[in-house]
């Protein structure tokens, strides 16, 4: 459990640094261009890794539902919505709200496959970190930095 | 709040369920085949997405948005995917162990808060240099909380 608490806290990392090149990238190419970019690098990327490692081998052990494969197109869905409301909701409020509906989805998906969690506590818990990221927040901060 | 505002409220909401849907689906791609697998799946799906809205704008509109305009690209920039690749393998592993997808979620988010004060006291990627203040600890100590609540309230 602890390997798995390091590795999703690590992956916090991942993604911070992914938001910060990405930023820098979207400043001057603007976010779909930016976001394109970034897929294209990444795909090219996993690509050459996986032909180092397991090369053309088909990996898939049993059926998905079709669903799965939709998840590139809902990450291109996020872009065109986040970086719409960024402009006129702000960094904070865009951030809080997109927190909000990310861990809402979780909840309840999680409630849906697993059924084994208190929903009181998952709602506390919820609460707790948005108000704490709202009473972190600051002036001036940067467009993009969370979500 | 203005209401148009309201609506962009839930705008808002509706992309973090996306990104929900999206890491589920991923997972769940993940579970079938490799977490490598399901990243190179996501990103290629992703580019074409993608290029198809950078193509229906250039369509739609010809003339340059001024931000466009701004100064040269550095390369590190470009280099976010190389990140974003790897996050999709963590996150399936950790989606498919007993964290599931809130915890994950909730520790991304601890992470990247952790991360983003880092990155403001030594000024990571360029960005001026912030002290760490007393509404930073505040911050940390409700979030570190409510993600003890959502991972530890699971059987």
């Amino acid at each position: 459990m602890f390997f798995y608490v390091a590795l999703a806290a690590a992956n916090g990392i991942l993604i911070g640094t992914s938001r910060a090149l990405n930023g820098r990238l979207s400043a001057g190419l603007g976010a779909f261009k930016a976001s394109l970019s970034n897929q294209l690098v990444g795909f090219l990327f996993i690509s050459i890794l996986l032909l180092a490692t397991t090369g053309l081998k088909n990996p898939i052990t049993s059926e998905p539902p079709l669903a799965v494969y939709s998840a590139g197109v809902l990450g291109a869905l996020f872009v065109a919505v986040s970086s719409s409301v960024f402009q006129r909701l702000g960094a904070m409020k865009s951030a809080l709200f997109i927190i909000c509906g990310q861990m809402l989805g979780g909840i309840a998906l999680d409630y849906i496959n697993h059924k084994n969690a208190s929903l009181v506590a998952q709602f506390a818990g919820l609460s707790l970190i948005l108000v704490g990221i709202y009473l972190g927040k600051r002036q001036g901060v940067q467009k993009g930095e969370i979500g | 709040m203005k209401f148009t505002h309201t609506i962009d409220a839930f705008l808002a909401i509706l992309g973090g369920l996306l990104l929900a849907f999206m890491v589920r689906y991923n997972s769940l791609l993940a579970h079938h085949s490799t977490p490598f697998f399901a990243s190179w799946v996501a990103h290629g799906v992703g580019a074409l997405a993608a290029g198809l809205i950078v193509t229906l704008i250039a369509l739609k509109k010809t003339q340059i948005p001024a931000q466009t305009v701004n100064s040269k690209i550095p390369l590190w920039a470009h280099l976010g995917g190389l990140s974003g690749g790897f996050t999709i393998v963590l996150t399936a592993l950790t989606v498919n162990s007993k964290l599931a997808l809130t915890g994950t979620i909730t520790l991304m988010i601890l992470g990247q808060l952790v991360f983003g004060l880092m990155a403001d006291l030594f000024g990571f990627f360029g960005a001026p240099k912030r002290r760490f203040v007393a509404k930073d600890a505040l911050m940390l100590i409700c979030v570190f909380a409510g993600s003890c609540l959502i991972i530890f309230s699971k059987a």
